[in-house]
């Protein structure tokens, strides 16, 4: 009889065989590679755009001008939060300006919202348009901005496709390797000053059409998020706004980029799972009068601050970000509010 | 090592620890890629430390957990792998590893990474618990409760000669 140790070492095995395309594992690390480099330089010139629109403002918790929310709106429905201003439309040169507004929406007839984001430069939404496959949507000022973003999980070389001349509302193929699903891309103008790229990875390019048409340039919304920093450390200020939220609301997760002068970076992510089951209690450390732990290794470092049902709240600032310290840390984390109802967007922030 | 070198000769065991951790083959892809390309990034710092394999793996295990904790199916995929009835017409054998594979596949996260790093990886303990970023304690307390919950589900014996 085979014991159990070899029974598993032989399964392991057997499901761990398979071709691998070396070339292409160097080849897509390394467009990529340089693709984040050029989006994290990218980042640091923003900056000074984004201060000087007064973001440390809003960070902190300066009133907000919120509309009704949506009739529509329900509990655990995801949909960012109108906001009053201009939009992409009237003025596009506000797109990427500010990491708490977003400019432009999405007909909900045509498309449901998994998730939002602002970076420095860039908007952008992922979208499921009723094809199962989520579509992310960008828009940029550019096209050089739109080059310069990396699309997470798609490859590199997808982001050299935006050429000034390769936004004509055509759908491409994206190079991919044989055998693996397809990924299309759609580069298009969808206004004057506005460069707007669409991208999926599925076996035809008919949502990106949906999603092309669904995105409307006449409306304002916040990136909100049920996580709001009311305190930072001197000199530090909201640089991203990240929502991710495929499976809203049994999940979602917030990233918050904040950063300092020069190439000072931190990271705040919460991380909410109905399925988190672990409670933890008791930390290394004290933020205020919660337990926190501090855990560093290897250069990296991240603060988590506990008491915070099924979630995880996360100030990362060692190694591969810079600059800041445990002390920033507990002072982001300190001041970090989050939303007593994370299932109705309407109400965060 | 150049990276070009480093994912030469390491890429492929990266995309095999992919596969037993991600139990799909595009995820494993785009997990690799992902992680590959952060490597890529932060290569000259990555190359300097003492093992610089140990801690591409560790990107890898943590990147998975970070993929499952965003889309909070893991524990909601588990019931569904194990209680899901044999389909098709598989024989003994080829049933027998089927069913050990769907138990492992359903294990929880880290009881999996444990059990991939020591039984496929061979590494020791200590190894583990740096890529895991845990206590050798803790490596080998979610071997025992893989083992424990491996062993019930298929019926095996408590002692049937697992290491401890």
């Amino acid at each position: 009889m085979i014991d159990l140790d070899e029974r598993i070492a032989r399964i392991l095995q057997e499901h761990a065989d398979g071709p691998v395309d070396t070339d292409r594992l160097v080849s897509v690390a390394v467009n990529g590679g340089r693709a984040r480099r050029r989006r994290r330089r990218t980042l640091g010139t923003g900056l000074g755009l984004v201060a000087l629109f007064g973001l440390l403002l809003t960070v902190i918790g300066a009133p907000r001008d919120v509309r009704t929310p949506d009739a529509t709106a329900t509990a655990g429905v995801l949909v960012p939060p109108p906001a009053r201003g201009a939009a992409a439309g009237q003025r596009p040169e506000l797109v990427g300006t500010d990491p708490a507004t977003l400019h432009f929406g999405i007909d909900r007839s045509r498309a449901r919202y998994l998730g939002w984001e602002v970076s420095p430069g860039l908007e952008g939404a992922r979208l499921d348009v009723g094809g199962g496959r989520a579509v992310t949507v960008e828009l940029a000022r550019s096209s050089a901005v739109l080059r310069q973003y990396g699309i997470t999980g798609l490859p590199g070389g997808v982001t050299t496709l935006a050429a000034e001349s390769a936004f004509t509302g055509a759908t491409l193929r994206a190079p991919a390797e044989r055998g693996s699903t397809p990924v299309w891309v759609r580069h298009w103008r969808p206004g004057p000053g506005l460069y707007a790229r669409a991208t999926v990875t599925a076996e035809t390019g008919a949502e990106l059409d949906v999603a092309a048409r669904a995105l409307r340039l006449d409306e304002t919304r916040h990136c909100a998020a049920p996580v709001r920093l009311t305190t930072l450390p001197p000199g530090a200020r909201l640089a991203g706004c990240t929502v991710d939220a495929p499976a809203f609301p049994e999940a979602l997760t917030v990233r918050l980029a904040v950063a300092g002068s020069g190439d000072r970076r931190m990271e705040i992510s919460f991380q909410y799972a109905r399925s988190i089951a672990e409670v933890r209690t008791q930390g290394n450390r004290m933020v205020g009068d919660r337990a926190a732990q501090l855990d560093r290794r290897d250069g990296a470092a991240q603060l988590e601050l506990f008491g915070f049902p099924k979630a995880h709240l996360v100030a990362a600032f060692g190694w591969p970000y810079q600059g800041f310290t445990e002390a920033d840390a507990a002072t982001v984390l300190g001041g970090a509010r989050v939303a007593d109802d994370l299932t109705r967007p309407e109400r965060w922030n | 090592m150049t990276f070009e070198e480093y994912v030469s000769s390491r890429g492929p065991a990266l995309m095999r620890l992919a596969r037993l951790l991600a139990g799909d083959e595009h995820r494993a892809e785009d997990l690799t890629q992902e992680v590959l390309t952060r490597a890529y990034v932060h290569w000259r710092r990555i190359v300097r430390s003492d093992r610089p394999d140990v801690y591409v793996r560790r990107m890898l295990v943590n990147a998975h957990n970070s993929w499952w904790r965003r889309r909070s199916n893991r524990e909601l995929a588990i019931p569904t792998l194990v209680d899901r009835p044999h389909s098709g017409d598989l024989g003994g054998e080829a049933a027998d590893r089927d069913e050990m594979w769907r138990l492992i596949a359903g294990l929880p996260d880290r009881q999996r990474a444990v059990l991939v790093l020591r039984y496929y990886e061979d590494l020791d303990d200590a190894t583990i618990a740096e890529i895991l970023g845990c206590s050798q304690v803790t490596v080998r307390t979610h071997a025992m409760r893989a083992l424990a919950t491996l062993r019930e589900r298929s019926g095996l014996p408590t002692t049937n000669g697992s290491r401890p």
